[in-house]
């Protein structure tokens, strides 16, 4: 299932996938990956993301 | 014998100025991301059934046929290339194959050069006619086949930058 809570806070926040995942230290494809609903991502780098987009877990991960 | 030593010297001498230079550069400065390892613990696992199959097929012809088609080191060395080759496929078509902090260039440029070095020492084998004796391949095959794997890797790469390229323009994936 795709993640496009993840994608709007994203957009909102004005980054690129290549900002945000710079910023969360990955590959500019695991953040694609996410988005498209196609990888599940460790607790570790789902907070790292909400960290840098300013969201909380249940924000950005909680069905 | 002694010629063989004397080669297997001279490329690990190679390997290893390599090795130090690439250091030196700072381009080995690999780091993976969770997805990453994970696509490599799949292609690993890949790789790991390929290598069982090859040796089992291996066996099994050797045991029913008596036929012995290739010199040892040299069946060795194509069950090694084998699962290598499934291992980067895999590695290559979910973007696990190079470090996200890895200059591609630079890995495309020593892949070529060590693919056409390969391909180059296996075609003068070729023309020598030292690839087959008595029937049975040689080890004087093993350049080509590992230029052949790294063409196909290189090609893969290719292929694999195109299919992106074209999803990127398809505005499935941002660039």
């Amino acid at each position: 299932m795709k993640n496009l809570r993840l994608k709007s806070a994203r957009a909102a926040m004005d980054m690129s996938q290549q900002q945000l995942a710079d910023a969360v230290n990955v590959s500019r494809q695991t953040i694609n990956a996410i988005e498209m609903g196609d990888y599940n991502p460790t607790i570790k780098l789902c907070v790292a993301i909400c960290h840098v987009l300013g969201k909380t877990l249940d924000e950005l991960f909680w069905e | 014998m002694l010629g063989f030593l004397a080669g297997l010297l001279l490329v690990g001498a190679i390997a290893v100025a390599i090795a130090l230079l690439v250091k030196k550069l700072g381009y080995n400065k690999r780091e993976y991301d969770e997805r990453q390892k994970m696509a490599q613990g799949t292609a690993y696992k890949y790789a790991f059934f390929t290598s069982l199959g090859y040796g089992c097929l291996v066996g099994l012809f050797d045991l029913f046929t008596g036929i012995r088609w290739c010199d040892t080191m040299t069946c060795m060395l194509l069950g090694v290339c084998a699962s290598t080759l499934v291992f980067a496929l895999i590695c290559i078509w979910r973007d696990a194959y190079m470090s996200f902090k890895q200059p591609k260039r630079t890995v495309y440029l020593l892949m070529a050069l060590l693919a056409l070095s390969n391909l180059g020492i296996g075609c003068m084998n070729l023309g020598r006619g030292d690839l087959i004796e008595n029937g049975m391949l040689t080890f004087h095959c093993v350049n080509f086949i590992v230029g052949a794997m790294l063409l196909i890797i290189i090609l893969t790469m290719a292929l694999k930058g195109a299919v992106d390229r074209r999803r990127e323009n398809d505005g499935q994936v941002e660039g």
